[in-house]
């Protein structure tokens, strides 16, 4: 029998174990996990318990089959939508029938491969992201590297016993073979492992680094791209249905992040929350309740080829900026999320991304999309003025007059197929836009249609009742300003957030919230602003979005979830001014349903494990070509800069925290001290630790277990001081010497004068191969006779 | 002993390793995802620590192997080696295995395996599990030899896979050596035992020797140091002259086994020696193995036992009871060259009491008091194992297709005429 022969099934069990688990957390299945988790340990207590039970394999071949019979049938009800699934699904199913087989060699190695593929799998799935996974990847490692060794070791001794069986006579059955070892075998192979990890992740890391990136996304986003998921995952539509009943409060899984610099300092709070634009939807269609794009918008769109260094949208030089990354963790969405003030002008100047090829871009309405969505974790960068003035739209069409203009009447042929004038049609690409009519065609973001006279009397009672003009057709920005404020803050004041939609006698939601219920959502509020706005003729539009008011102290950056999907509205100021944000939703009320904070410890840890989230993200996952040239470039510029730049760096580093944390004398003398402390006890316990195995070796224990080994160390001590108060008078017991040799032969010497190490030698034999411990009345004696042998030698030595 | 040669291979693991190591590049570079392109650095990492690991933990081995005395036809030998690391780091999962010829399938082409009838059904293959830094440890192998003769090692392969089986270097340690492997022995049942004492006369009374303690033999003169007691005070006051008493001693029986292997000798010095097929060397080495066993059995019964062999060139061996002398018959019988002399060359100098013959009764010895043990007969008249086990167990194996099939027919062992004149010389 193999002594390797358990450790390795135990290993590879956990392993499989591990495996399923990791899987199933990437695939968001708790049941999924139940089930097999739990076949997988019935099938070790059954195949380990009472000789090593096992299906045969004629079952095994049936269970195959009805593996690939369950796997027609998830292909069949799914549509094989999701491949990737599939195929962890298949490989779990074929996992379940080999645990309950029984495993040589070959079953072993089939189950660990399928359990690799397994992991792999997962890691391209959406909540392969996350760190829970990286975890559970990063433990996975540990338990294959362990598993591979044993099992290459166990293969090893197995495979020289199948070679002196089939040496052997037939009536000859060779015993396994005793297996060779060295001293310190144990010692040594924990620490071959561990270098041969540390190695292989050094490795791991510099391919990682260093391998060649491609700024296109690869086939994992079209093999995990789940269907429909988009807005099933974010929370967020590109289209709006008032009709679509109550909205709920949403799911708490984070859905991007965002962090906003000025001059290179993080700034943000909850105090001061930002929206995150994503569809802009001009056109409403009473018929349907809902909310869509015009062929207005279809005009002004344009094609841009992202360049390597970004894309510049608009030159504001010599203007504050405001720097926002935004990474998307799970959402497979065309619209890139740009961050805008909750009450101010829409601006974005810049956008830098890493992935997307192609831009497609209004000047109209702003609205960012990605020709190539992508459902891979992907992080860009948009830069906003932080005081925009101004109609952003002329500097838009000054800085993009080339580009790829974009008609209603022509046909998609994907990014780079323009047709014959040069155009592109993205009707399939998601954009929905509204019926064509001229007349809306000119009074763009300017009609409502349902009830106007009523709308439009209520609008003009709040306007009169705020002391400004009823007919704002022609007035001036900043009345226009004024005017939608007070619009916005009576819908604030008089009616009620709430996450229902509740059904009215009205035909129209919108009619409904103004006039009987007097409640809903963020986009009866946004969809009711607009209709005020239009009525007394400002021009008004829809946002759908996020609303980014979590955030994350450790890490600097907001936290955006899916239930913080949010609608608001945009006002057009006028000519020179542009549009201006607004958001009628009351915000207390929309924190208190949507903006659910754990605060104490367990908010303190949530928020930490949100922010390591973030790092394994922002560093691993997101890591792209962009990221690998300002990587290699830093580590290149680094290296050729010398020592001197290398303390300047971390001087400049400390003093950006400092200045980060704001330490002041008494931070920087605690801190101080704090460190002080922590290397004093980092250096106890590690001369403890070497004092500790130093007399294990000196005790000559470290063949014993673990357990064993540490408690005689402990209790042994006695002996070891007796060997040191002896030396220090001149006996030293030579290294090949017994201790009861030793002993005897100082008590040949001066009986009298070495009588406590006779009796100390005793108790150390009985401690230590009489199975004794040392207690209490023990220890008194070993005090007693090494005080006794402190005196009797200083005695003489005088 | 510093190795030799050195390689390095790619095993069956490795192929497979390095296949799915191509599998995780190119889903790597197809997928662009960040954890498929760690996956193929941890993957690029294992590779390159088995390199650097087979390099490093092999550097530094030094082996000999212990000089082995004898072994026995279908018995376990147990070859034993000194193995030494003087390298930096430990080595784990060491594998040594004796080969022969030269590459990687070499002992295919040349050694014991190769041999027909084959010598070695297997490599021997012994495991060292760990071999620490500046450590000696004592590693073993096994190997159940099927037939007598000289077993012949040539070299010694080491090698580990270790950490992940990927790839595996190999040093070769040349260290030629032979080692004696005796006939197959059993167990003579009682009745053969029987039959064949009986016969002797040699045991059934007291042989005239002087020198025991038993009855009196003779009288001699007195000679300084013999006992009070045996001098003969009558005889001595008679003659005037002190006389002891010789007393005689027992002396065991004795056994001549006359091994005939005549019926595959040349008529004729001069003319070829007969082809031998793969049955008539079976046939033979029964013949042997069973003149082995009764020599033993009789060694152990407390019998002088002699030995002489017709139809090979070797010299007759007179009957004495020594272990030595058992150990020098069965060195004979495991080096006997059967066809290498003619029939009756060396004539026996004393009466065989058993004649083991080889090859049914087709042989011209004569059979006057002596008792004829056929070779073919060796399942009758021993006890307990089959003569046959091991050729049986070959074809066994042979059926199941692990082995190839023995060909009977097949010219197994030639004595050419210079040989026999070279052995004579």
């Amino acid at each position: 029998m193999n002594p390797l022969d358990y450790p390795f099934r135990r290993l590879a069990f956990l392993q499989i174990l591990l495996g399923i688990l990791a899987f199933c957390i990437a695939e968001g299945r708790p049941v999924l996990l139940a089930l097999v988790g739990a076949l997988a340990v019935i099938s070790w207590f059954y195949t380990e318990s009472g000789g090593r039970r096992g299906i045969s394999r004629q079952g095994l071949n049936f269970g195959a089959l009805g593996a690939v019979m369950l796997l027609t049938l998830e292909v069949r009800l799914t549509g094989a939508s999701q491949p990737v699934a599939l195929v962890g699904h298949f490989t779990m199913s074929l996992q379940v029938i080999l645990l309950f087989a029984q495993k040589g060699r070959r079953e072993y190695l089939q189950l660990i491969a399928l359990s690799a593929l397994q992991m792999l799998s997962g890691s391209v799935l959406p909540g392969g992201i996350t760190l829970i996974y990286g975890l559970l990847l990063l433990v996975y490692c540990i338990l294959a590297l362990l598993t591979a060794l044993t099992f290459q070791l166990k293969s090893c001794g197995d495979l020289v016993h199948e070679r002196q069986k089939s040496a052997a006579p037939l009536d000859e059955a060779p015993a396994f073979p005793e297996p060779v070892g060295g001293p310190r075998q144990r010692w040594h192979f924990r620490w071959t492992a561990a270098a041969l990890g540390l190695f292989c992740v050094v490795c791991a890391v510099l391919v990682f680094i260093a391998a060649p990136r491609s700024k296109q996304d690869g086939l994992a986003v079209a093999l995990s791209r789940p269907a429909g998921s988009a807005q099933s995952q974010a929370g967020f539509s590109s289209t709006i249905n008032l009709g679509g009943g109550a909205i709920g409060t949403g799911s708490p899984e984070p859905v991007l992040n965002l962090r906003v610099k000025r001059n290179g300092v993080t700034v943000g709070g909850e105090d001061r929350p930002w929206l995150l634009r994503g569809a802009v939807l001009d056109q409403y269609e009473a018929d349907t309740q809902s909310w869509v794009r015009s062929h207005q918008n279809a005009t002004e769109e344009r094609v841009i080829e992202a360049g390597d260094r970004g894309l510049r949208l608009a030159n504001l030089s010599g203007q504050p900026i405001y720097d926002a990354t935004i990474t998307l963790r799970r959402i497979s969405q065309q619209n890139l999320f740009v961050p805008t003030a909750v009450e101010g002008p829409v601006a974005t100047t810049y956008l830098r991304v890493s992935t997307q090829k192609h831009i497609q871009f209004n000047i109209e309405d702003q609205q960012l999309m990605s020709l190539s969505p992508s459902s891979r974790v992907q992080e860009y960068g948009v830069q906003l003025p932080v005081q925009p003035q101004g109609d952003i739209r002329e500097l838009y069409k000054a800085q993009l007059p080339d580009q790829v203009r974009v008609s209603r009447d022509t046909g998609w042929r994907g990014p780079g197929e323009a047709d014959s004038r040069g155009r592109f049609d993205f009707r399939s690409r998601g954009t929905r836009f509204g019926p064509a009519s001229e007349e809306e065609d000119e009074r763009y973001v300017r009609a409502w249609s349902v009830e106007v006279d009523r709308v439009g009397a209520m609008a003009r009672s709040i306007l009169s009742s705020a002391g400004l003009p009823t007919d704002l057709s022609n007035a001036d920005a900043a009345t226009r300003r004024a005017a939608v404020r007070a619009l916005a803050r009576y819908l604030r004041l008089n009616f009620t957030y709430t996450t229902d939609n509740p059904k009215s006698a009205a035909d129209d939601p919108v009619i409904g919230f103004l006039f009987l219920n007097r409640a809903g959502h963020c986009e009866l509020f946004a969809s009711g602003l607009a209709a005020l706005c239009r009525c007394v003729g400002l021009p008004a539009r829809l946002v759908t979005g996020f609303r980014a008011a979590e955030y994350n102290e450790i890490g600097d950056y907001y936290v955006v979830r899916q239930q913080h999907a949010h609608a608001w509205a945009e006002v057009d100021l006028g000519p020179g001014h542009g549009w201006y944000t607004i958001d009628a939703t009351p915000a207390s009320a929309v924190d208190q349903l949507h903006f659910a904070r754990s605060g104490g410890l367990l908010g303190s840890l949530r928020s930490l494990y949100d922010h390591l989230e973030f790092n394994w993200i922002a560093t691993i996952i997101t890591y792209d070509k962009r990221a690998q040239e300002e990587l290699l470039g830093a580590i290149s510029s680094f290296i050729t800069a010398g020592p001197d730049s290398w303390v300047g760096s971390a001087r400049a580093w400390v003093d950006t925290k400092s200045s980060n944390l704001e330490i002041d004398q008494v931070g920087y003398i605690m801190m101080v001290l704090i460190s002080v402390v922590l290397m004093v006890a980092l250096f106890s316990l590690i001369r403890t630790l070497i004092l500790r195995h130093r007399r294990m070796v000196a005790l000559q224990l470290t063949a014993l277990p673990r357990h064993q080994r540490r408690q005689l160390a402990r209790q042994l001590r006695f002996y070891i001081t007796m060997l040191e108060v002896l030396e220090r008078y001149g006996w030293e017991r030579p290294h090949w010497q017994s201790p009861y040799r030793f002993a005897r032969d100082l008590a040949e010497q001066d009986q009298l004068r070495f009588e406590p190490v006779v009796s100390l030698t005793e108790l150390f034999y009985e401690v230590r191969f009489g199975h004794r411990s040392l207690d209490d009345l023990r220890r008194q004696q070993v005090r007693a006779h090494l005080r006794r042998l402190e005196t009797t030698l200083s005695g003489s030595a005088d | 002993m510093k190795p030799t040669r050195t390689r390095l291979e790619v095993g069956p693991t490795g192929r497979v390793f390095l296949f799915v190591l191509a599998l995780t590049l190119g889903a790597a570079l197809f997928t662009q995802a960040n954890l498929m392109f760690m996956a193929l650095g941890l993957l690029g990492g294992l590779l390159l620590s088995s390199l650097v690991w087979a390099w490093l933990g092999m550097r530094g081995l030094e082996l000999d192997r212990l000089p082995a005395s004898h072994g026995v036809a279908g018995e376990e030998l147990v070859l034993r080696y000194r193995l030494s690391k003087a390298g930096r780091v430990p080595v784990f999962s060491l594998v040594l295995t004796e080969t022969w010829g030269k590459g990687r399938r070499g002992y295919k082409r040349a050694g014991p395996m190769k041999e027909r009838p084959q010598r070695l059904l297997e490599r021997p293959t012994g495991w060292v599990k760990h071999l620490a830094r500046d450590a000696v440890c004592q590693a073993q192998s096994s190997c159940w030899p099927i037939r007598r003769g000289q077993l012949g090692l040539q070299a010694i392969e080491l090698h580990s896979d270790f950490p992940f089986g990927v790839v595996r270097r190999v040093v070769v340690f040349e260290d030629p050596q032979e080692v004696l492997i005796l006939p197959r022995l059993y167990r003579m049942t009682r009745q053969a035992m029987g039959a064949v004492t009986r016969l002797d006369a040699g045991g059934f009374h007291q042989l005239d020797k002087e020198g025991g303690s038993e009855e009196f033999y003779c009288l001699r003169e007195y000679r300084k140091g013999d006992s009070m007691k045996i001098i003969d005070w009558k005889h001595s006051a008679k003659t005037g002259e002190l006389r002891s008493r010789q007393l005689t001693q027992p002396v065991p029986p004795s056994l001549i086994i006359m091994l005939d292997l005549s019926n595959y000798a040349p008529a004729n010095q001069d003319d070829a020696v007969p082809q031998r097929t793969a049955e008539d060397e079976y046939a033979i080495d029964r013949a042997i193995s069973l003149a082995a066993s009764l020599a033993c059995d009789a060694y152990l019964a407390g019998y002088r036992v002699g030995l002489n062999i017709d139809g090979a060139d070797t010299m007759p061996l007179r009957p004495h009871h020594s272990h030595p002398h058992r150990a020098a018959i069965l060195e004979t019988l495991a080096l006997v060259r059967a066809g290498t002399l003619p029939s009756g060359v060396h004539a026996p100098s004393e009466t065989p009491s058993v004649i083991v013959q080889a090859g049914g009764e087709r042989g011209s010895l004569r059979r006057r008091r002596a008792v004829v043990l056929l070779g073919d007969e060796l399942e009758k008249i021993t006890v307990p194992i089959a003569p046959n086990q091991i050729l049986a167990s070959r074809h066994k194996r042979d059926r199941r297709g692990e082995r190839p099939v023995l060909d009977r027919d097949e010219p197994a062992f030639e004595v050419s005429s210079q040989e026999r004149g070279a052995a004579r010389a």
